[in-house]
């Protein structure tokens, strides 16, 4: 499933506790979904450098079993950012919860 | 299709520094899915479509060339703005040999005008609030400009229009070229 939009609002609730590289948060974001979310991981770079470019994650490089990875953490304004895009969705989800319950279909 | 191939095809049109970082980053990352028993390309997607996604926000090699080449410093960027100047000088001289000396008064605000459009580099806005202003300024010199130009009907006019659209197609370009960078790494034409 590809939820179009939401992989900046996906990144930003998978680094939220603690920083971590490309690969991890892409197989973070498949897991906690239990694979529903399914997004191509070629997409996961552009979307994290757009995240640097609007401050929202600052990224940094560290030594990993002897490579050299780069690490992105969460930011304040990405901070409030996901706490505006968690209220938006719920909002949306609710709002589409209600339309399908009226047709029966939830 | 190998990594290789998939990173030539993301790289594509890129600068050689967005290039690397691209390399760098994918070629990681394909190490971590390697080490997880995961060496399915296919996981990465579609890389014309990761290429117009990179496009979006790293440097491509001509917005690159466009920094390196044209206005690699802030000495550059002024040899175009005395060129500017001259050029309406030159108008104005032409204006008062052929007769036209109504015109040549016009000359003086064209001239302002055409500076401030280039007066980016030196007042160097960074705040938002002083990059607006700005915006503002220079969008109104523009426009006044363009009806001073265009009401003095006169063939010499063209040319100062001419530098006119060259500034604001230069102001294009750096305003796609500040959304990719940080300002520190701004270059100097990036404030126009």
């Amino acid at each position: 499933m590809n939820l179009r939009g939401t992989l900046p609002t996906l990144i930003l609730e998978a680094i939220e506790r603690e920083p971590d590289h490309g690969y991890s948060i892409a197989q973070r974001i498949k897991e906690r979904s239990k694979r529903v979310l399914d997004f191509k991981e070629g997409t996961l770079y552009p979307a994290l450098h757009k995240l640097e470019l609007d401050g929202m994650v600052a990224s940094y490089e560290e030594m990993e079993k002897g490579r050299t990875r780069r690490y992105y953490r969460i930011t304040k304004s990405g901070h409030d950012q996901l706490a505006k895009d968690r209220q938006e969705w719920q909002k949306v989800s609710r709002a589409v919860s209600l339309i399908l319950k009226e047709r029966g279909l939830a | 299709m190998t990594i290789e191939q998939w990173i030539t095809i993301a790289t594509r049109k890129l600068a050689p520094e967005s290039a690397e970082q691209v390399r760098r980053e994918i070629g990681e990352h394909f190490q971590c899915a390697l080490a997880a028993g995961n060496s399915d390309i296919a996981s990465l997607g579609d890389p014309r479509k990761a290429n117009r996604q990179y496009r979006k926000v790293l440097l491509t090699a001509p917005e690159a060339k466009l920094i390196k080449g044209v206005f690699p410093d802030f000495a550059s960027w002024w040899k175009y703005a005395i060129l500017g100047v001259s050029n309406v000088l030159i108008c104005a001289g032409a204006w008062a040999i052929s007769g036209h000396s109504d015109l040549v008064w016009r000359a003086w605000p064209i001239g302002v005008l055409l500076l401030l459009q280039y007066a980016g580099p030196l007042l160097c806005p960074k705040t938002p609030q002083h990059l607006r202003i700005w915006r503002i300024a220079r969008g109104a010199g523009f426009i006044v400009g363009m009806v001073f130009l265009i009401t003095t009907w006169n063939w010499m006019s063209y040319s100062i229009m001419a530098q006119f659209f060259f500034v604001s197609a230069c102001q294009i370009r750096a305003t796609v070229i500040r959304r990719k960078l940080s300002s520190d790494r701004w270059p100097v034409f990036a404030y126009i």
